[in-house]
C-alpha cells in the first residue's frame, strides 16, 4: 500500500513536469522570429567586445533585412550544429551564419538568395613546407568546425585523418599548436585568422571550392523566402552589401 | 492446505540454503537493463534507417569512450588511493600538497581543465622548452586522447581522494592501533587491515564515480576526441536529425551506465559481511 501511495505521488510529480512541456505553443503569442547565429565565425558572426550584442555582417545585414521587410527577429547564438539542426526542425525560425547553400542542406532547409560568395581554402603553419595545397594533405591531419562545409571537404581528402572542433577558433589554436597539420575554412575566415597571428600561420594553394552564403529558413516559415529576397535585393542595389564588405572584411 | 501440495520452503530459511542465498540471486534491476537494450536493438532491427547508419556511425565513439573511461577509472583509483593517505598523513608538508590538489582542482569545472589541459598545456611546454634550449619540449604535440584522460584523472582524482579519505576515516582507530601493536608497520596495517575494510565502505561512492565518469567523458569531445557524443554531433550535422541520433546516443549510454550499476550492486553483494 506504502509503495503504491509512493508510486502515485512519483507518477504525479512526473505528469506535472512534463505538462508545460507537452502543451503546444501558442503560434500567435510568439510575434519575434528566432534567428540562430553561430558567433565565433570572425569577421561574419561575432560577439561584440563591448556590448556583448551579436555583430558582424551576418548579424548586421539580418538586422537591415528585417528592417526593410518589417519582420521582428530575435538573434540568438548557438553552436553550428546545432543551429543547421535547430533550423532544419524549426526549432528556429531562420539562421544567418555564413551557411553555405549545399544541395544535401535544401534537402531539409529552404535557402534565400546568395549574399555572399566565398570558397574553402587551406591554412598551414608558417614554417611548414611540406603542405602546398589541399593535394599535399593525404596521411595528414586536417581540422575544422563541426558541421562546415570546410569539414566536409576534409572528409573528402583520400587518407586525411578529419578532427572536428567545436568552433574553428579551437582548429586554428591547434594548428598553431602544432598538433594538427592544416585547417579548411572559408577563405575570409582563414584570411581573419592569419591576419591576427600573421607570424605563425599563412594560407596555401587556391581557394579550391566555389560556395554561396545564403540566409537559412526553417521549411515552415516558407513565406519569409520572398520578403526576405525582396529585402536582400534592395539591399544590394542600394549597394548596402559592399558596404558590408568593406566594413567587416577590408574590400 | 492440501497435504499433497509441497509445502514452500519459507522465505527466510530460503535465504540460507546456499546458492540461494540472497547475494547469488540475481537482482531484480537487470530487467531494466535488458528493457533498455531490446529497446535499442528494436529500433535497430525495426528502423535500420536512420538507426542502424547512426549506430555504424558512432560505433568507433563507443570504443573510444569506453577506453577513456576505463583507463581513467583505473588510473583514478590510484591518484585516489594516494591522495587520500596524504591528506591524512601526519607530514605536513605532503598533508598541504595534497590538500591544495584537492581544493584547486575540485573547484574548476572539469570542462574548463580539459580546455586547459589541450589547448593551453601543449604552448606552455612548448614555450618552456624554448626558453631552456630543449628542443623535446619545443616540439611537444598533445594526443587529444591521452591529454582527455590526463585531464580526467587529474580532476577525478581528487574526488576520489575525498572518497577515500572518508573511508579511511570511517574504520575505527583501535583497528590501526591494533594492528600496529601486533608489530604491522603502517603500511602493513593500512594494506592488510585498514584499506579492505574501507575498500568495502566506499564501493559505493566509488560506483557512482564510475557512472559520473563514464558520462562526464563526453565532455572530452570539445578536445576533438572523436568519442561517442562528438560521433553523434558529427552526425547530426550532416543529416540533421537530432531527435533519431540523440534518443540513439542516450540509449547507448543508459546501457553503459545501467550495466555499470547492476556489476557494482553485484561487486557490493559479493563483498558485504554480515553485520
Amino acid at each position: 500500500m506504502k509503495k503504491l501511495l509512493l508510486f502515485s505521488i512519483a507518477a504525479c510529480v512526473l505528469l506535472a513536469m512534463l505538462a508545460p512541456a507537452c502543451s503546444p505553443a501558442d503560434p500567435s503569442a510568439r510575434t519575434k522570429l528566432t534567428v540562430a547565429c553561430d558567433a565565433t565565425w570572425p569577421p561574419f558572426e561575432i560577439v561584440n567586445e563591448q556590448t556583448k550584442e551579436l555583430d558582424g555582417f551576418g548579424p548586421e545585414l539580418m538586422r537591415a533585412i528585417a528592417a526593410k521587410a518589417g519582420l521582428d527577429i530575435e538573434l540568438v547564438n548557438v553552436g553550428f550544429d546545432s543551429l543547421l539542426a535547430g533550423v532544419s526542425q524549426c526549432q528556429y525560425d531562420m539562421a544567418v551564419s555564413s551557411i553555405t547553400i549545399t544541395e544535401e542542406r535544401k534537402k531539409t532547409i529552404l535557402f534565400s538568395d546568395p549574399y555572399f560568395a566565398a570558397g574553402q581554402i587551406v591554412t598551414v603553419r608558417k614554417d611548414d613546407d611540406r603542405i602546398k595545397g589541399k593535394d599535399d594533405l593525404s596521411g595528414k591531419t586536417v581540422g575544422g568546425q563541426i558541421g562546415t562545409t570546410g569539414i566536409i571537404e576534409a572528409g573528402k581528402i583520400p587518407g586525411a585523418r578529419v578532427k572536428t572542433f567545436d568552433e574553428v577558433g579551437f582548429a586554428f589554436q591547434d594548428l598553431i599548436n602544432g598538433q594538427l597539420d592544416a585547417v579548411i575554412a572559408d577563405n575570409p575566415i582563414a584570411a581573419g585568422y592569419v591576419n591576427k597571428s600573421k607570424d605563425k600561420l599563412m594560407t596555401v594553394g587556391p581557394v579550391f571550392t566555389n560556395e554561396y552564403f545564403g540566409i537559412a529558413v526553417c521549411k515552415k516559415n516558407a513565406y519569409l523566402v520572398p520578403q526576405i529576397n525582396a529585402a536582400l535585393k534592395a539591399l544590394k542595389d542600394e549597394g548596402f552589401l559592399d558596404t558590408l564588405s568593406k566594413k567587416w572584411i577590408g574590400q | 492446505m492440501s497435504t499433497s501440495e509441497k509445502p514452500q520452503i519459507p522465505r527466510e530459511e530460503l535465504d540460507h540454503i546456499p546458492g540461494a542465498e540472497p547475494s547469488s540471486r540475481l537482482d531484480a534491476w537487470w530487467w531494466l537493463v535488458a528493457l533498455v537494450v531490446g529497446i535499442t536493438a528494436l529500433l535497430l532491427i525495426a528502423w535500420p534507417d536512420p538507426f542502424m547508419d547512426i549506430f555504424k556511425f558512432v560505433q568507433d565513439g563507443i570504443v573510444i569512450t569506453v577506453t577513456v573511461t576505463l583507463v581513467s577509472f583505473v588510473l583514478v583509483m590510484i591518484v585516489g588511493m594516494v591522495g587520500g593517505l596524504s591528506r591524512l598523513s601526519t607530514n605536513r608538508i605532503i598533508y598541504m600538497i595534497s590538500t591544495l590538489y584537492v581544493e584547486l582542482v575540485r573547484g574548476v569545472p572539469l570542462l574548463v581543465q580539459l580546455i586547459i589541459w589541450y589547448f593551453a598545456v601543449p604552448v606552455m611546454i612548448q614555450s618552456l622548452g624554448k626558453a631552456w634550449g630543449l628542443p623535446v619540449l619545443e616540439g611537444f604535440q598533445a594526443d587529444p586522447v591521452v591529454m582527455a584522460i590526463i585531464g580526467l584523472v587529474f580532476c577525478y582524482g581528487a574526488y576520489m581522494s575525498e572518497i577515500y579519505r572518508a573511508g579511511i576515516q570511517s574504520i575505527p582507530k583501535g583497528q590501526m592501533e591494533a594492528a600496529r601493536s601486533l608489530g604491522m608497520t603502517y603500511f602493513q596495517a593500512m594494506r592488510h587491515v585498514v584499506l579492505p575494510q574501507a575498500m568495502r565502505v566506499i564501493l559505493p561512492p566509488i560506483g557512482n564515480e564510475f557512472i559520473a565518469l563514464l558520462k562526464d567523458s563526453s565532455l572530452v569531445s570539445v578536445v576533438a576526441v572523436a568519442d561517442l557524443t562528438r560521433r553523434g554531433r558529427e552526425y547530426s550535422s550532416m543529416h540533421f536529425d537530432p531527435i533519431e541520433v540523440w534518443a540513439l546516443v542516450a540509449l547507448l549510454y543508459l546501457i553503459m551506465t545501467l550495466f555499470s550499476a547492476r556489476v557494482v550492486n553485484w561487486i557490493e553483494k559479493k563483498t558485504k559481511f554480515e553485520r
